[in-house]
């Protein structure tokens, strides 16, 4: 009975170093931005599933939501529908202005700004307390770590590690993941750093002479070569002074709603 | 639970849970309670297994948690595979395991993982990570009861 005794404790002793080795090994593998072979493994082997369940899901909720709100839909997509032609004219007219930025950025000697394309992937997994959500899009689409993920609202994060079919995304309202930030309706737009408080909330750390005002837009600086300018963070709640640091804390309201995301597009 | 028909049972329910846990568990949160499936699973499987099966029940549990969402898998990992042992454990005091049980066993198996999770990654909030662990642990214990009343068919009875 004791050694049997003995014998479970080295066994429970084994399991919580092997949970030692696996975490390293995987905060080294997410240091260059993959994943490692144990995690990939498990998710690979649960993917179908999920995507099943996440099917499920969304279709159930779109079955209500088609149901209870029929005419309302009906209605939204014929307004969608004339939006989509205005907006068609304004990208002809879009294009045709970068070209010409960069031709003059050209005679400049200055390198072209040039777009970047979108892949649209869908939200398979979300850890809200993780401040995570995986996307059903990976190397088979070009993505690389660090590039932006948004909504048409604004920026939802960044990629941390990419697979082959999926990627893994950092939140912006995860406390431990800086983004530089500017406050675009300034003029100059003062420059800072922001991270997540929680889930609704965020915080911009500005100079203390900073011009920033509540309901002022906040956006990205631009300041990266994976996370273009201007892409909408969210809007000043409350600005407060703080004396010993010389600095002032910026609470901002984020501009996505992170908790009900179920499509995203990724710049790259 | 033992032999090849309890491990298969096992690994059928992880696997069940963990894609449920990636898809659906942030769908269900109310008012901050949101279900942890893997847990729950934890508990009701530990009411049959042995402290090494227990371990083992709980270590593949925290792996998969950590692999699905991608955070550190080290706390997840130790802190599931403890809980594993120490709830397989409780057999010994004796307990007549019953629908009750399991769910009270659920809120305990909760609350002891994320309060060992805490205690090897802080969370930046102690107080609304506390506050989500309880409302969770309500949760999961409720769950925990059909999932044990499904097993306890395929296993026969059990104490906890």
């Amino acid at each position: 009975m004791k050694s049997s005794g003995g014998r479970d404790f080295l066994i429970l002793l084994a399991l919580c170093v092997l949970g030692g080795v696996l975490g390293r090994l995987q905060s080294n593998s997410r240091q260059n931005g993959i994943s490692d072979f144990v995690s990939a493994a498990v998710r690979s082997v649960t993917r179908p599933l999920a995507t099943g369940f996440t099917s499920a899901a969304n279709g159930a909720g779109d079955f209500f939501e088609g149901i209870f709100n029929a005419a309302e839909l009906s209605r939204k997509s014929r307004e969608l529908k004339q939006y989509q032609l205005i907006a068609s004219q304004y990208s002809e007219t879009l294009a045709r202005l970068s070209r010409e930025i960069d031709n003059i950025r050209a005679l400049q000697s200055l390198p072209p700004i040039g777009g970047r394309s979108k892949v649209y992937a869908t939200v398979i997994a979300f850890a809200p307390n993780e401040n995570r959500i995986t996307i059903s899009a990976g190397k088979a689409q070009g993505l690389r770590p660090g590039l932006a993920v948004l909504t048409a609202e604004g920026l939802v994060g960044t990629i941390q590690t990419v697979d082959h079919q999926e990627s893994q995304v950092i939140l912006i309202s995860d406390p431990n993941r800086k983004i530089g930030a500017i406050v675009i309706s300034r003029d100059p737009p003062p420059i800072g750093l922001i991270k997540g408080e929680n889930e609704a909330l965020l915080v911009l750390t500005l100079d203390s002479t900073a011009p920033v005002e509540n309901g002022d837009l906040v956006s990205t600086s631009g300041f990266s070569d994976r996370i273009p300018r201007g892409i909408p963070i969210g809007r000043v709640n409350q600005v407060y002074a703080d004396p010993t640091t010389g600095s002032k804390r910026v609470e901002v309201f984020p501009s996505v709603g992170l908790g009900n995301l179920r499509e995203v597009v990724v710049l790259k | 639970m033992k032999g090849p028909k309890g491990v298969f049972i096992a690994a059928v329910l992880l696997w069940i849970a963990a894609g449920a846990q990636q898809a659906l568990a942030h769908r269900l949160n109310l008012f901050g309670a949101a279900p942890d499936f893997l847990l729950i699973s934890v508990s009701c499987l530990c009411l049959f297994a042995n402290r090494v099966g227990g371990a083992l029940i709980g270590f593949f549990a925290g792996l998969s948690m950590g692999a699905v969402v991608g955070a550190n898998m080290t706390q997840y990992v130790i802190s599931r595979t403890l809980v594993g042992f120490l709830d397989a454990w409780s057999k010994a005091l004796g307990l007549d395991a019953n629908l009750l049980t399991a769910a009270v066993n659920g809120v305990l198996v909760t609350v002891a993982a994320q309060l060992l999770q805490m205690f090897f990654a802080p969370p930046a909030g102690i107080t609304s990570f506390l506050g989500a662990t309880i409302a969770s642990a309500v949760v999961n214990g409720v769950l925990a009861i059909p999932v044990y009343a499904l097993l306890k068919r395929f296993f026969g009875s059990a104490s906890a």
